[in-house]
């Protein structure tokens, strides 16, 4: 039973860092974005003050 | 809608991998010479089918990028690589859990054994490769090694069959050996991490795009 209980923990744990890696960079990239994206805005307006 | 952990797909899934384990633990028969441990066949077996359908795939976009150059061949390639070298580390590393009561050792240079290890480093390599990004250049030569890696696909699958082994065959010329609850365990095991595969794939991809969008408006702000 020990040794299919570590591999059934395992198997899920493996999945599971990897899912909260693609989590955390989603979470991580979509910050970076809405930041640009306001950056890109503001350059715009300024560029269209000029 | 709700992403990641807590979205209703990752709940569903995590729903079905409960029914699975509970197939696995109260409805498949318990194998007579080997006991409970055999059971870790379930994981193993479908671990190791997610891992070379994800390594197919990465063929399959590795040629399509090649022929098309577009960013979501790539981004398929190695969204798929990286879950396939999950998944060949899950079957790494059960295979032992099952070998050492058994064979009574946790290793041995077997020949599905060794050729699934040598697997697992050429998409590691390949991970490595996509790594640096940006380049034109470091993409079709990830291309390129990507289709090289998928010679070793057919060798895992046939290296039971093509050399001395001790590793057992599931299926066989004669079918598979197993009892209906056995094959209808592992069908279930299959088709849920088949949907694991399908699922981390579309994040993994949705995030790679983020990342193409991020990388375009920097241009776009620092040209």
């Amino acid at each position: 039973m020990t040794f299919f209980a570590a591999g059934y923990i395992i198997v899920w744990a493996l999945v599971l860092l990897y899912t909260v890696f693609i989590q955390q960079k989603q979470k991580k990239l979509e910050q970076e974005l809405s930041l640009l994206e306001e950056l890109v805005q503001s350059k715009a307006a300024a560029g269209q003050d000029r | 809608m709700k992403q990641g952990l807590k979205s209703p797909v990752f709940l569903g899934l995590t729903a079905i991998m409960l029914i699975n384990i509970c197939v696995i633990v109260f409805y498949a028969p318990v194998e007579r010479t080997m006991g409970i441990v055999q059971k870790v066949f379930y994981f193993h077996v479908a671990s190791a089918w997610v891992g070379l359908l994800a390594l197919t795939v990465v063929f399959a976009a590795s040629i399509l990028y090649l022929w098309k150059r577009t960013e979501r061949a790539n981004d398929l390639a190695l969204a798929s690589a990286e879950i396939g070298t999950v998944f060949i580390s899950c079957t790494l590393l059960t295979g032992p859990l099952w070998a050492y009561p058994i064979w009574n050792t946790w290793w041995t240079w077997d020949p599905r054994l060794t050729t699934t290890l040598v697997l697992w480093f050429m998409y590691v390599a390949y991970i490595a490769l996509q790594g640096g990004g940006a380049a034109e250049a470091r993409k079709r030569l990830a291309a390129v090694y990507g289709i090289i890696c998928f010679v070793n696909v057919p060798l895992v699958f046939f290296s039971t069959r093509w050399w001395r082994s001790i590793h057992p065959v599931v299926v066989t010329g004669e079918g598979m050996g197993l009892t209906s609850e056995m094959k209808a365990a592992m069908f279930l095991s299959v088709g849920v991490f088949s949907l694991l595969y399908l699922h981390l794939l579309r994040l993994r991809i949705k995030s790679l795009a983020l990342q193409q969008r991020v990388k375009g408006l920097k241009a776009e702000l620092f040209s």
